[in-house]
């Protein structure tokens, strides 16, 4: 084109020389243009070119490679569907495999994008400095822009090197990050126990879940804020189901436990902040509405407390989840008054995370007491566990509280009866649910003994009965105890009188009808002894049927649970007592807190008129052989019960004025007995013994002067055959017990405490199977707390 | 025919359970990968589109744009 356009010139050029020649009258310039100057490229083209061609050829290529790529992968993948043995398939994709990675597949399947950037950027210069050297104005706005892109892109390389957590990450950043840890090999720790730093992957997904997955605060938090994200999340019924089946679980590790106290510590904090801010806001507000009234003045955005954007995600989602429940209940707050704040109601869209997970767990809960509407009983039970079991674990490890949940006594008494609790507790049942159900079951069972008026009132009535029995004068205190040893010092001649009856009938090998008869009629005062007694036993009707009634209100009042505990209350056969119930009652007395104590004793001496039958000669051989085996059985009690019935009267004294604190005390440390041999985590066991004990003992401080209660405890710790002796209870336990005896004992005398004292002070019984230390521990602190 | 030195009938289980993690894992990997190189081509594809239409109107466009802005510098 050059040669044609010089042409042109030159041909040009002679016209118009001939022109000039023909005519000279025109005077035309004789001389012509300069000619045009031979084509030299600037600089600024060359570079142009060099960049915009470069940028073409990468461009063409990252295409390519991406064919290329492509048909690489397909031939891979063909692997899996070219043969059906699972060998030979295994093989050939072991076998490419290992060949992708020695050839640096992944790399060259990384590099093709990082080819299509680098292009693009040469094509951006390219066109940068071909604009900037024709106008500047146009250039630099060009450039500006292509400057400013080009710093965004080095940003996204660097910022996922140097921030682990960046999104922003692209092909370069995976080389630069390979290329600096080859250099400098950074390490990361861990903040468990073998704290050894280990070097960071040079591959950086590798990192990311290295650094996820280090132990350490940060991952606890975010655990926490995973699972309330979770919480915030799912709002179906189902979902929610499948939820609360899988939360228990998660209890089962300290790891677990703590990130559900760090949720419910979150939660805490943010009421705190609320509360302030409730405060401050009061008086501003100026409205007659008091600040109780508005349920839903809710914490700042959760945003400023978690610091980062995950938290404003979450929040962002919650205020989703969250927004038509709270904006319902604060409409009627607006209607009321036309001042409060608006602020405020923005503010009240967050929830605390545990209380709400609470409220949705009281809703299933709620389906769960209609088991009409479930297909099968397999749904509703399955249902059922997993919500008692969730209820049970929110409320022991993660601070929430068992109103929250509604009323939960009926449902508890329902499954509780359907998985037999109380019965196979040895037998390979599901341990975990158990636990929690009884923990569960206590904490649910304790506001209704404490609040329940006709309860009180049957155990004063009881009380006042016993009176009857052998108190003359004296205060009724005084009374009642006296007739209470009177009660108990029958217990004990009934079976003095049985003992000596067995001593003297089994003594030889062989036992003849004649033999046995002899031996009888010389000891035939054991035998009047004991149908005295039962005369006078006769005496104790009111208490018994007192008694009867008391635990079967108990019974009706917790729905059953009290008698589901497992080898904690039985009770006894309505009517006559067999024989060796009574035998069992004498073995384990806290297997019974509440006997009819007539009852017991004329079964005890229900043996009598067999005797006197059988030294009339009018007994037939069965009943014989019946009523000899029934004595042979008293071998098996190898300690006697002492004073059951002043156990009794105490125990009937917490009930009337303790609120029945002693009473739940006491069911808890024998469930615990059981409960503490199964397998399950040592850290949630501990967790959820001590979240159930200070549920269950929180309201100390009402019955702080409850002599019941009080002696209850004492008698736990110090006697002979309290709770604490027949059983080694781990320190975690026996030491919030211990706080407890030493908060309600806090500047309280009496006789009671001296004796305890001095029952301390002597060497253990020696059935006792405590730890030593408790003993002293024990002295140590009820000595020091009744100091004043 | 088994050969000799192999695994019998027996040892499929384990290999169809390796079989199914790879494809599993495989299949994910080379998703994302596939996804990558369609991003390639098309943005590629829409690239030359472009230049394309860029170089036809080039030339009559730059000299256009040249031959004004040299009459601007001669006023």
């Amino acid at each position: 084109m050059v040669f044609y356009l010089q042409q042109n010139v030159a041909m040009l050029a002679q016209i118009s020389q001939q022109i000039s020649s023909i005519s000279p009258q025109f005077a035309i310039p004789s001389s012509p243009p300069p000619p045009y100057p031979a084509f030299s490229p600037s600089s600024s083209n060359l570079r142009v070119n060099v960049f915009w061609f470069m940028a073409l050829i990468f461009s063409l290529s990252a295409a390519l490679l991406a064919i290329l790529v492509q048909k690489w992968v397909r031939d891979y993948m063909h692997v899996f569907q070219r043969y059906s043995d699972p060998l030979k398939s295994a093989r050939l994709r072991q076998y490419l495999h290992e060949g992708c990675e020695k050839w640096y597949m992944p790399v060259v399947a990384e590099a093709v994008p990082g080819l299509l950037h680098v292009s693009l950027f040469l094509f951006l210069v390219g066109l940068g400095d071909f604009i900037l050297n024709i106008n500047t104005t146009v250039g630099l706005c060009t450039v500006v822009p292509i400057g400013f892109i080009g710093l965004l892109y080095i940003f996204t390389v660097f910022a996922s090197v140097i921030y682990p957590q960046s999104p922003y990450q692209n092909s370069f950043s995976a080389l630069i990050w390979h290329l600096i840890q080859r250099l400098r090999g950074r390490t990361y720790k861990n903040q468990g126990p073998e704290s050894a730093s280990k070097p960071v992957s040079p591959n950086m997904s590798e990192r990311q879940m290295q650094l996820t997955m280090a132990e350490s605060g940060e991952r606890k938090k975010r655990d926490g804020r995973a699972i309330r994200w979770l919480a915030d999340s799912l709002t179906e019924e189902t979902e929610m189901e499948l939820f609360v089946v899988a939360i228990p679980g998660s209890f089962n590790t300290e790891w677990g436990l703590e990130v559900w106290k760090g949720i419910s510590k979150v939660d805490e904090d943010e009421n705190a902040t609320a509360n302030q801010k409730e405060i401050a806001a009061a008086p501003s507000a100026e409205t007659n509405i008091s600040t109780s009234m508005l349920p839903t003045v809710q914490p700042p955005p959760r945003a400023t407390t978690v610091g980062n954007e995950s938290g404003f995600i979450v929040r962002l989602i919650g205020m989703c989840t969250t927004n038509v429940s709270s904006t319902d209940i604060v409409a009627p707050a607006r209607c009321t008054s036309d001042s409060p704040a608006p602020s405020v109601i923005t503010f009240s869209q967050e929830e605390n995370v545990v209380r709400e997970l609470s409220r949705r767990v009281a809703q299933l809960l709620e389906t769960c007491k209609n088991r009409g509407l479930f297909t099968t009983d397999e749904q509703w039970r399955r249902r059922t566990r997993a919500c008692v079991e969730t209820t049970a674990s929110l409320v022991g490890c993660a601070n929430a509280e068992l109103v929250w949940f509604g009323d939960v006594g009926r449902l508890l008494g329902d499954i509780g009866g359907v998985e037999k609790t109380g019965e196979s507790f040895s037998t390979g049942m599901d341990r975990s649910f158990v636990i929690r159900w009884i923990c569960l079951s206590t904490m649910a069972i304790r506001p209704v003994l404490g609040g329940d008026r006709l309860l009180q009132r049957m155990a004063g009535g009881i009380v006042s009965s016993i009176q009857s029995f052998q108190g003359e004068q004296g205060a009724p205190d005084e009374q009642r105890l006296r007739s209470a040893e009177g009660i108990d010092d029958e217990f004990v001649r009934a079976w003095g009188c049985l003992l000596r009856l067995f001593w003297a009938l089994f003594q030889g090998p062989n036992l003849t009808e004649q033999d046995m008869v002899e031996i009888l009629r010389n000891h035939e005062f054991l035998i009047t002894e004991l149908e005295r007694i039962s005369v006078s036993a006769s005496r104790l009707t009111w208490v018994d049927q007192g008694c009867t009634f008391l635990l079967r209100h108990m019974d009706q009042i917790t729905h059953g649970i009290t008698g589901q505990l497992p080898s904690v209350q039985k009770r006894f056969t309505i009517g006559p007592i067999p024989f060796s119930q009574v035998l069992e009652f004498f073995e384990d007395p806290l297997k019974f807190p509440i006997i009819p104590p007539g009852q017991v004793l004329q079964s005890l001496c229900s043996l009598a008129p067999r005797f006197r039958s059988i030294l009339e000669g009018q007994g037939d051989a069965e009943e014989t052989r019946e009523t000899l085996m029934n004595l042979r059985a008293i071998d098996r009690v190898i300690n006697l019960a002492t004073s059951p019935l002043q156990r009794q009267l105490w125990r009937l004294r917490d009930l009337l004025e303790g609120g029945g604190l002693g009473f739940i005390v006491e069911l808890f440390f024998r469930a615990l007995k059981q409960l503490l041999s199964t397998s399950l985590s040592q850290e949630l066991q501990s967790a959820l013994f001590i979240g159930t004990f200070r549920a269950i003992t929180s309201d100390w401080s009402l019955y702080k002067h409850s002599l019941g209660t009080q002696k209850i405890l004492l008698d736990a710790v110090a006697s002979e055959y309290g709770i604490f002796s027949d059983f080694n209870y781990p320190a975690y336990i026996t030491d919030e017990f211990l706080q407890l005896l030493e908060n309600m004992l806090d500047k309280q005398t009496g006789p009671h405490i001296d004796l305890a004292l001095q029952q301390l002070e002597n060497p253990p019984p020696w059935n006792y199977r405590g730890s030593p230390e408790f003993r002293a521990n024990a002295s140590n602190v009820i000595f020091q707390s009744s100091q004043i | 025919m088994r050969m000799i030195g192999d695994f019998d009938s027996g040892a499929s289980a384990l290999w169809s359970l390796y079989r199914d993690e790879a494809k599993s894992r495989d299949e994910a990997r080379i998703q994302t990968l596939k996804e990558d190189m369609d991003g390639v081509l098309i943005f590629v594809r829409s690239c030359s589109s472009c230049a394309r239409n860029v170089l036809h109107s080039t030339d009559a466009h730059s000299h256009r744009l040249v031959y004004s802005l040299r009459l601007s510098h001669r006023l």
